[in-house]
């Protein structure tokens, strides 16, 4: 949508975005409120949330308190996400809650394989 | 397309509305943290797995009702064995190691 702004004729002329109209559309618009509703859950939480950017607990416990690490996984964890959620076409909504709830076959398989996966690498 | 389908501005208005809803009810169920992540693939804390099965049969019920009063469509992703297993299985990893 950025790209569009400054060279237009190149989001034109490429295949994916033929296919991918970037407009803005809801789906669009609920990713951006998805971040202000938790923004608004933390903010107005009676406990009140430590908006903080230490490393979890956990993380500590098993990888150290590296900084740089923590980022490089997380960039390969949000790689790996991206990248799985477009092949099997939908991610934990898309897929696991609003295609389990339809019962489609898909969506189980996607559900199964990412709990299989997701344990055996938290082991 | 049902007869509950929603267009124009009103679209985009309701889906921020239901993200931020969305979203407010993710946080509540704390399933935004890390720590609650790394435990649902860990199984010792099944946080994530309640939240996940509630919404499924919750919404299952309600989306086949108004199925069955035919306000609206379903939209089931096509079967691609290949791809919805190993685009399962890539995601597991990389929400394992993110936290999401």
């Amino acid at each position: 949508m950025l790209v569009g702004l400054v060279a237009p004729e190149h989001v034109a002329a490429n295949a994916y975005w033929q296919n991918v109209k970037p407009i803005v559309d809801w789906q669009f618009m609920l990713v951006l409120g998805i971040s202000i509703g938790a923004y608004l859950a933390a903010r107005l939480s009676q406990k009140g949330v430590e908006f903080s950017d230490s490393l979890p607990n956990i993380w500590v416990s098993r990888f150290g308190a590296s900084n740089a690490q923590r980022w490089i996984v997380g960039i390969l964890g949000g790689i790996f996400v991206g990248f799985g959620a477009r092949l099997a076409d939908g991610g934990t909504s898309g897929h696991a809650i609003s295609g389990g709830l339809q019962l489609a076959v898909s969506s189980w398989m996607f559900l199964i394989a990412m709990m299989i996966s997701g344990t055996i690498m938290a082991r | 397309m049902g007869p509950l389908e929603i267009t124009g501005p009103a679209r985009l208005a309701l889906g921020l509305v239901t993200g931020i809803l969305f979203g407010f009810i993710l946080q509540k169920a704390q399933v935004t943290k890390y720590q609650k992540i790394v435990s649902f693939f860990r199984w010792t804390d099944l946080t994530v797995q309640k939240v996940m099965f509630a919404a499924i049969l919750v919404g299952m019920v309600g989306v086949y009702a108004l199925h069955d009063f035919g306000l609206v469509n379903l939209h089931i992703k096509p079967t691609l064995l290949g791809a919805n297993i190993l685009g399962g299985l890539i995601f597991g990893v990389g929400m394992l190691l993110l936290g999401f």
